[in-house]
């Protein structure tokens, strides 16, 4: 491996097309996606190399450019990175009266985390997980997650043990009005979507053609931070190989060029930054905590597709009547018993293949945000904990390259 | 990528008369609105809007077999389609707005713009690999930057009032610096222009501009004629709102040429073609009544850094 990984930031320069796999045409309306898939934007990336190179997609080009592993896109908005919320901070609006009978509402924030059946209880959970319960237990309904925590309350939120000897309530102020969250920038939503009515012009008659009406969706990429200004809300993201030779590679380094990415061929600077590799690194406060817990919590910062559905390939069942769920953890020598998970529905993910010039097959993923709970089970090294931050669980080498299941961790 | 490979080309367009480029039915007080970005509620042209135009300026557009028969129109606009579809190599970006026309007591009107407009131009033409090299000045609250002898300031108190806002003015180096630059850009060979529009410069503080920008375009209310009675028509006639960009309205935008697919054509081949000079052009809607005549002017950086 070459382990020399760049760093890019992506600028789009109008509304960002993200489409789901649904088709779209006269009469149709566009459907658009909350955020970009990591493998639009990687094959984005290599098409752009691909051309750059100047000597066609042969085989062994398509092969290099393949290699070329994507480790993002993530939020870059004035200088913080930021992740997708994990699904297991919960947020509940509280609200309180000062003496002088004015209401003010803020935002708490409560944790899922593995816990136990009281008498009586159960579901149809497979026997080796724990239910995830709230805690502090309450019954509310939850409020809107917002899209986004910069690395600095993810980090906070990764060595959360306990919600109640928290400081983290204190982050989140909830605007009711439009649903968004100020707090001192630390999360952001997602981009807003903008709707575009298209119609065709007939040159012979100047009017409208019957039938020729259409919508695209882009998603807005500038947001509005706490004073109201409007800030660009750019990616980032880390390049790599694993073939030393990979000459192609050698191109990355230099690349300050405009290429399309996503829908309608909107288009993106993608620029190379020297001075951003830190960004990337595993806190030390993270790989302190987890050496010393044993404990341990995997937060999907990009969807992830497993051989198993939502249970990764890397994890067996174990024993008679099923009953516990154990592994290594990729990349490392960490072994693990799989506690408990909090995710959503599935997400459909599909694209069109240039190799093969037809449409890839529609694989289900685990939606970013997923957490997972594990025990671990043996010793683990300063090494193992560095490498295994942001590095993808997924089962299959070339959606690992395309930016599927990176992983982030932390302690529960 | 070579030049032969991909080209980055800035355009400008000033609006001659009113422009319409609409979203079909408002949700507001305005029924035919215009289009406006998502977060910044500033007005634009759609990028679709101008390759359409452009194409049907060549006599290239996607209808019958105009494209099909001519290989540099297939390879600059594409071919749409279920089986021999392929996409043009001319990529053109939404036109973002550079200066508003806003009615001015003194000099007529004046050319407003913010600090995060000019910052959004300053990166369009560094993308273009032109350069505003210039510092952008920040308009301080409740102050408008103007330069040394604008036509726009009462002369006794130095106030300059803009439609129903009076506000104090600030003469401004850098201001003036900018205006010469943008003038130089979007009037190259037109001194006369080239001075008014100076005169006529100013950066106002965001929200004023913002302001300007949802309240300061130009609305029209509309009805239809029964040509047997000549009054309003009962069944169709109904009174309507149409909104406009005002003319003198100038934007900005740029057109990218993608790797050329088509055997034996190079991209520059294409933008010399159907990316260059200066044209007076038709777009949006309402045509028949006067309203889109814009000039379309594409401006390609002289000293192009080679990549």
């Amino acid at each position: 491996m070459t382990k020399s990984p760049k760093t890019i930031k992506i600028t789009p320069r109008d509304p960002l097309v993200a489409r789901d796999g649904r088709p779209f045409s006269e009469g149709k309306r566009m459907k658009s996606l909350d955020w970009i898939r990591p493998s639009v934007v990687i094959g984005s990336l290599r098409t752009l190399v691909g051309k750059l190179n100047q000597k066609g997609f042969n085989k062994n080009t398509i092969k290099e450019l393949k290699d070329i592993s994507i480790t993002g896109p993530f939020p870059y908005v004035n200088n913080k990175l930021y992740f997708p919320t994990p699904l297991d901070m919960v947020l509940k609006e509280e609200g309180t009266q000062n003496s002088e009978g004015e209401k003010s509402t803020y935002t708490s924030i409560h944790q899922l985390k593995p816990g136990k059946y009281n008498e009586g209880e159960g579901s149809t959970l497979p026997r080796y997980l724990s239910p995830a319960m709230l805690y502090p237990k309450e019954q509310f309904k939850p409020l809107k997650r917002p899209a986004f925590c910069s690395k600095n309350q993810m980090t906070q939120w990764l060595l959360t043990k306990d919600i109640k000897t928290s400081e983290l309530n204190k982050l989140l102020q909830y605007n009711k009005k439009d649903g968004s969250f100020f707090n001192n920038n630390n999360v952001i939503n997602f981009p807003k979507k903008e709707e575009r009515i298209h119609l065709k012009i007939c040159p012979e008659s100047g009017s409208a053609e019957e039938g020729k009406l259409f919508s695209s969706i882009g998603l807005d990429m500038n947001i509005h931070d706490n004073n109201g200004d409007i800030l660009p809300l750019e990616m980032l993201a880390k390049l790599d190989t694993d073939i030393p030779q990979n000459e192609l590679f050698k191109i990355i380094s230099k690349l300050n060029h405009i290429h399309p990415c996503g829908g309608e061929r909107r288009l993106v600077k993608w620029n190379i930054c020297n001075n951003l590799e830190k960004i990337w690194e595993c806190p030390k406060e993270i790989q302190e905590a987890i050496k010393r817990e044993k404990k341990l919590r995997m937060v999907l910062a990009t969807p992830a597709i497993f051989e198993n559905g939502w249970l990764p390939g890397w994890l067996t069942i174990k024993e008679e009547h099923e009953t516990k769920c154990i592994g290594t953890i990729p990349g490392t020598e960490i072994e693990v018993q799989l506690v408990s998970v909090v995710n959503e529905r599935w997400q459909p993910l599909s694209g069109w293949s240039y190799e093969r010039n037809k449409p890839k097959p529609i694989s289900r993923m685990v939606p970013a945000g997923s957490v997972y709970f594990f025990k671990i089970t043996n010793s683990v090294s300063d090494e193992d904990i560095a490498n295994m931050w942001l590095q993808s669980v997924c089962d299959d080498t070339q959606l690992k390259k395309d930016g599927f299941g990176l992983s982030l961790w932390g302690i529960w | 990528m070579s030049e032969k490979n991909d080209k980055t080309i800035n355009f400008w367009i000033h609006a001659l008369s009113a422009i319409h480029v609409g979203t079909g039915k408002g949700a507001g007080y305005i029924d035919l609105p215009i289009s406006r970005e998502k977060v910044t509620n500033w007005p634009y042209i759609p990028g679709s809007t101008i390759k359409g135009v452009i194409a049907d300026y060549y006599d290239a557009s996607d209808s019958g077999d105009r494209r099909e028969k001519d290989k540099k129109k297939k390879a600059a606009f594409g071919i749409a389609g279920d089986n021999n579809s392929s996409a043009g190599s001319l990529v053109f970006t939404d036109a973002r707005i550079v200066c508003l026309p806003v009615q001015s007591l003194y000099g007529t009107f004046a050319w407003c713009t913010s600090e995060l407009v000019l910052r959004s131009l300053s990166r369009d033409l560094e993308w273009g690999k032109l350069c505003l090299e210039e510092e952008i000045p920040v308009a301080p609250e409740n102050k408008v930057l103007v330069i040394e002898g604008s036509s726009l300031i009462e002369k006794s108190n130095k106030k300059i009032y803009l439609q129903e806002l009076d506000m104090d003015t600030q003469i401004c180096e850098k201001t003036e610096r900018l205006a010469e630059k943008i003038a130089n850009l979007v009037f190259p060979d037109d001194e006369e222009w080239r001075k008014k529009f100076k005169e006529r410069f100013t950066i106002l503080p965001e929200n004023v501009f913002n302001y300007f920008s949802e309240m300061g375009t130009q609305v029209e209310a509309k009805i239809r004629i029964d040509p047997n009675t000549k009054v309003v028509d009962k069944e169709q006639g109904g009174l309507w709102y149409q909104e406009a960009l005002p003319a003198e309205t100038i934007l900005t935008g740029m057109v990218w040429c993608d790797k050329v697919y088509e055997e034996n054509i190079q991209a520059k081949e294409l933008t010399d073609k159907y990316c260059t000079g200066k044209k007076t052009i038709q777009i949006g809607g309402k045509n028949t009544t006067g309203q889109g005549r814009i000039t379309l002017s594409f401006m390609e950086a002289k000293n192009k850094k080679e990549d």
